[in-house]
């Protein structure tokens, strides 16, 4: 059930990346900082606000997200993954006629896998046992 | 021109192709698949005895595999925060309806089937307290989201190529 679904994904992410890839060849600058921006910001979880029942906003993300990294659903060195992947498939290198800015940021963005990587092997994953109300049994 | 302006430029450049990236990206309701194809089909008799053969399959999976599944499912059951984030970017409208909301609109139908699929195997599955997803997944769509793109169209394709 989990592939199909990734099929799907596979085939919207590559729409939306044709988007960008369109666009970097129209307003390349533009583009290449609208990038840079989105990754200095981090990419967050549309789950970043997920809660339990009589719970404040956001208060069962932190522990969802250690069990999705722990079972290795989704890891910080999946993100620096993706993020080696985007700078391909758009090849960022080899965009040119970018203003000053624009060049900043493409900076950023080649150094950016490199830099995550190594940020991501110090990360310790607590393997705490979470009590989800999801779980319990009605 | 101001930034903004251009945006706007390009965006309805890109859409006079629109046709063509629904055509090649997305998938009519009859070709593509449908939950029910993956799931025990209640029509038949052996509806019950699938049933038993799911809820004996879940026993043995751990329980942080459930959690994942379930804060995926509410992930999915939240579509209608990416569907109203995505008709706000700058060169997206529906009045007058424009080729990106039709591709939007496209896009949210086939991603429907995923919430839909996930969160009847969970209800079949026995693992999971129900009623807690379902208030964890009403809780998420009242509380939206802030992805930091604004309504910037540049920024919100980043965003959804990073996410898929």
């Amino acid at each position: 059930m989990s592939r199909i679904i990734a099929g799907d994904e596979m085939r919207h992410h590559q729409a939306y990346s044709k988007f960008v890839k369109e666009i970097f060849t129209i307003d390349p600058s533009e583009m290449m900082i609208a990038f840079q921006h989105m990754m200095q910001y981090k990419i967050i979880m549309p789950a970043m606000h997920l809660r339990e029942s009589f719970g404040a906003k956001g208060d069962v993300f932190g522990d969802f997200s250690a069990v999705a990294q722990r079972v290795g659903v989704y890891t910080g060195f999946d993100y620096v993954d993706i993020l080696r992947k985007l700078n391909t498939m758009w090849e960022i290198d080899k965009i040119t006629n970018l203003t000053a800015e624009a060049e900043k940021a493409r900076d950023y963005l080649m150094n950016l896998p490199d830099r995550m990587y190594r940020i991501t092997e110090r990360i310790v994953i607590p393997n705490t046992k979470f009590d989800f109300k999801w779980l319990l049994p009605a | 021109m101001s930034l903004k302006n251009i945006r706007k430029e390009v965006m309805l450049s890109l859409e006079k192709n629109i046709n063509l990236f629904v055509d090649k990206f997305l998938i009519p309701a009859e070709k593509i698949w449908q939950p029910t194809d993956f799931l025990p089909n209640s029509q038949k008799d052996t509806f019950i005895a699938e049933v038993e053969e799911i809820r004996e399959l879940s026993k043995e999976l751990d329980d942080d595999f459930w959690v994942v599944l379930v804060g995926d499912t509410i992930t999915e059951e939240a579509l209608p925060t990416y569907e109203s984030w995505l008709l706000d970017i700058d060169g997206i409208h529906q009045n007058p309806d424009n080729g990106w909301a039709k591709w939007v609109r496209t896009w949210t139908a086939e991603e429907n089937r995923h919430g839909d699929v996930l969160n009847k195997y969970l209800y079949l599955s026995g693992r999971v307290n129900m009623r807690e997803v379902e208030i964890s997944t009403q809780h998420l769509i009242t509380d939206g989201f802030d992805l930091g793109t604004s309504s910037d169209p540049y920024k919100s394709f980043v965003y959804t190529v990073f996410k898929n």
